[in-house]
């Protein structure tokens, strides 16, 4: 129960404070910022219930004891991190499938023409500003008038490279 | 002692065999990527069960110890699935990813016009739109569109509302 228990107390924690920090000013690198606060609270989190170890109990439950539950709090709160950051992506930006359902749904009962996606999810809307969130990321940079991979960026893309050959998937996707 | 450490990692060795599994359909027995992704999850989420009723049964575990880490691991197991999968559709889909690679395979850079020339709005939509078909999201009827089946418009649905949470807005161009 304990390590449910600080899990969630600690994944809400660090929610709040990410919420209150987007209330107040919404970072230029947002999913940099998120691993900041989200993992900046587990390290915190953990010394300090170390620290303290028996005498803090909440609902009745004292602080993990065990090297094993700290493990185990740890693995859980990565998780729970890690899926929120996944979604955030979702939310940072405009997914165009989720737009494109979005406008078949509001064009109920009629139903939608094909037309009506290529006046509204132009590239201005779809790759020009994707391109850009990868120079405000630091992936990708403008060397005179061509967009070039950082040392970072080479990384990432070889990454899925690498594992779209080991899926053996050549589509093209996108 | 042995157990505790074996409980905590439960949900990594689940998502292990949950890879290979997705792995393996995808590639040498052919299924779709969706299929593999399922197949996967199921068979480490059997796993995970299996590996949790272990320690119930086997090494006489009281219950008052053995439902909470149970849904802790169902949790972290669930949520590093979800992650994954993640990572796989965004090296088939998301936008970004295609810029890099396609950054990668040029030695010299690439300018906009050459990038929006390789990745176009246009064909994305095509991309899209026939992803959203064969998965039956949306429908195609008399030459109009119309929501299929639901799930793809209860997420989006559930992301809009996560927008208007944290960040305050229905989309980024707003």
């Amino acid at each position: 129960m304990k390590v449910l228990l600080w899990g969630i107390i600690l994944f809400v924690l660090a929610f709040l404070l990410h919420l209150i920090i987007w209330k107040i000013r919404l970072p230029k690198r947002q999913i940099r910022m998120l691993l900041l606060i989200f993992f900046g609270v587990l390290i915190l989190g953990i010394v300090n219930l170390w620290s303290i170890m028996l005498p803090l109990t909440v609902l009745g439950l004292s602080a993990p004891y065990t090297l094993a539950e700290y493990i185990h709090v740890v693995l859980f709160f990565t998780s729970l991190t890690l899926a929120y950051i996944v979604t955030y992506t979702a939310i940072e930006v405009d997914s165009p499938s989720m737009v494109m359902v979005m406008q078949i749904d509001n064009a109920c009962p009629y139903g939608l023409e094909k037309m009506e996606f290529a006046k509204t999810l132009t590239d201005d809307i779809l790759v020009k500003p994707r391109i850009r969130d990868l120079v405000t990321a630091k992936l990708t940079y403008m060397d005179g008038d061509k967009y070039k991979l950082t040392p970072e960026g080479v990384l990432l893309a070889s990454i899925f490279i690498f594992y779209r050959k080991l899926m053996n998937n050549y589509s093209k996707g996108g | 002692m042995f157990l505790s450490y074996f409980y905590a990692f439960i949900p990594l060795l689940g998502l292990m065999l949950n890879v290979f599994t997705q792995l393996i359909s995808f590639r040498y027995i052919k299924f779709s990527l969706l299929k593999s992704l399922v197949l996967g999850f199921i068979i480490g989420l059997l796993f995970v069960s299996g590996a949790n009723f272990y320690g119930y049964f086997a090494a006489g575990q009281s219950a008052g110890e053995f439902w909470p880490l149970s849904i802790v691991n169902f949790l972290t197991y669930s949520a590093l699935g979800y992650c994954y999968a993640h990572f796989v559709n965004m090296g088939e889909g998301a936008r970004r990813i295609r810029i890099m690679r396609e950054l990668y395979k040029s030695e010299t850079g690439l300018t906009l016009d050459e990038l929006l020339k390789i990745y176009d709005g246009r064909q994305m939509i095509e991309n899209r739109i026939s992803r959203l078909v064969s998965g039956g999201q949306i429908i195609f009827k008399n030459g109009r569109y119309f929501i299929g089946k639901p799930h793809m418009l209860l997420i989006s649905r559930i992301i809009l509302l996560m927008k208007l949470i944290i960040l305050g807005k229905r989309s980024e161009f707003e």
